[in-house]
């Protein structure tokens, strides 16, 4: 990846507001999974 | 004058409804069960905020946002990975299966878990003694924290600062116990990420927005926005792990599993959990642009205190004091209550009425001994903090994880490794962590081995 990310941000600095999204989606997936199996 | 009138009337207002809520939860004790898991009956909301505001205290606000300011906005990263790996997976990894063990084996503490799980009274009685004393540690760092936000907010001396943290805590724990950690905790998440939004807020408007900060540090050091920047892979990763992975072994946060209403309740909780969680990324957000209005402060621990101050009026600065007390009564309150059980119930193995007098008594001992340590303190905030977090988590981590996961599992194992794990962080701390990887990285990674290597020996 070149460039710049949103905000100005270096791509591998941006990467970390990603990981925070991807954690939200984990829990929510896994919550409905978890959920539905019972 | 007007101002510190501002401060102290919001403190007082804020300080006495936590007192409150200890007299309240006080009432409510009827055994000792309730003192140690409040009963196992807390539901989803109040265990996931307060799970939050255990783990975020003072120490991430102030602390995290010193590291931000000295290291940049690679620091970021150290509260992604708390989000990712100390939030979302230590609930879906552990959450259900500790629950559902713990009352199955009828155990209230951690080291209570391993003595039952691994049926070692001396794994029961070392990890209780290192939880007692390195969380005496992790507190130190707490109350530091708390100290320098009401110097540099209120211009109060730090020893006072200190001091009248520390006491209120001791008082609502003593009179309340885990019900009032819990419930006291649950409300100052929210005023914390309440403080940590308003303070996020007000430092980008006077910085031009993101982008705009983002260019004027960079400006100063490319370093200062560049991932992994000016600290390196080695110790930026590390010490996210450390904050991160580690609470899987810290009793504080895994005790809130124990006390869950019942196993359903973890599935909206991680949801919840997650979303609190993400505030932390904020602290260090804070810190790292803080230093386009400060460029050379003399400590950066002084990174927030100062940004408040300048950022916010002093209503705002009072809200956002009472934030940072907020998150750093919580996470003591919680690792007082760790401490007290600990000695009570695994080393002196007191049960019973007598156990919740004991625990009143020792919970205010320890509040105290931390205390009279706060007041002249050795080293950063969040280098203490990590400190006493590497030592406990390479002690209790896999004889937990194993001990959940696995149905047989061999006591010289958990006993190797709880050794080994703690010698090797504490050696690699004192060697001040070579190659920049901190203790808790080797100490995990020794423990692990040597878990893995004697339980296998231990079956042939």
């Amino acid at each position: 990846m070149s460039g710049r990310a949103p905000f100005n941000l270096p791509w591998m600095t941006f990467l970390s507001f990603v990981l925070v999204g991807i954690s939200i989606l984990i829990s929510i997936i896994w919550a409905s999974l978890s959920g539905r199996k019972k | 004058m007007n101002s510190l009138f501002i401060y102290t009337s919001v403190l007082v207002v804020y300080l006495g409804l936590l007192v409150l809520i200890g007299v309240v939860m006080g009432r409510r004790l009827r055994s000792a069960e309730d003192f140690y898991i409040g009963g196992r009956n807390i539901g989803a909301w109040v265990t996931a905020l307060s799970f939050v505001a255990a783990y975020f205290s003072s120490v991430v606000i102030v602390g995290g946002g010193g590291f931000g300011y000295k290291f940049g906005l690679s620091t970021l990263w150290i509260g992604a990975i708390n989000v990712f790996l100390g939030c979302t997976l230590c609930w879906i990894v552990m959450g259900r299966r500790l629950r559902e063990i713990t009352q199955r084996l009828n155990t209230m503490t951690i080291p209570e878990f391993l003595y039952k799980k691994y049926n070692s009274r001396e794994a029961q009685v070392f990890s209780a003694m290192v939880i007692v004393i390195f969380m005496i540690v992790y507190n130190v760092s707490i109350l530091k924290g708390m100290g320098h936000i009401f110097e540099g907010l209120m211009n109060m001396p730090y020893a006072w600062g200190v001091l009248l943290s520390g006491v209120i805590i001791i008082i609502y724990v003593a009179i309340g116990g885990y019900l009032a950690v819990v419930w006291t905790g649950a409300f100052q998440a929210v005023v914390m990420g309440a403080a940590l939004v308003l303070l996020t807020v007000f430092t980008l408007k006077h910085t031009g927005g993101l982008s705009h900060a983002v260019l004027s540090l960079e400006r100063i050091n490319p370093g200062y926005v560049e991932t992994p920047g000016v600290w390196g892979w080695g110790g930026l990763l590390s010490f996210a792990l450390t904050v991160s992975f580690g609470v899987w072994g810290m009793p504080q946060m895994v005790i809130r599993f124990y006390s869950i209403k019942n196993v359903d309740v973890l599935r909206i909780g991680t949801v919840l959990v997650t979303l609190g969680g993400s505030m932390a990324l904020l602290p260090y957000l804070n810190g790292a642009i803080s230093r386009i209005l400060f460029p050379s402060l003399p400590s950066s621990d002084l990174a927030i205190p100062t940004l408040t101050r300048h950022v916010l009026s002093d209503l705002g600065g009072a809200i956002f004091l009472s934030g940072v007390i907020a998150a750093g009564m919580s996470t003591f309150s919680s690792v007082l209550i760790i401490i007290s059980s600990s000695l009570v119930r695994d080393v002196m193995r007191v049960e019973g009425e007598r156990a919740i007098f004991l625990n009143r008594i020792w919970s205010a001992v320890a509040g105290i001994v931390s205390l009279l340590i706060a007041l002249k303190p050795p080293a950063l905030v969040l280098v203490l903090c990590a400190f006493a977090w590497a030592v406990i988590a390479s002690v209790t981590l896999w004889p937990i994880l194993f001990g959940i996961y696995k149905e047989k599992v061999k006591k010289n194992a958990c006993l190797v490794s709880m050794g080994g794990g703690f010698l090797t962080s504490l050696i690699w701390i004192a060697a001040k962590n070579p190659l920049k990887i901190h203790g808790f990285i080797p100490g995990i990674l020794v423990g692990l081995l040597l878990f893995v290597m004697v339980d296998a020996l231990s079956r042939h």
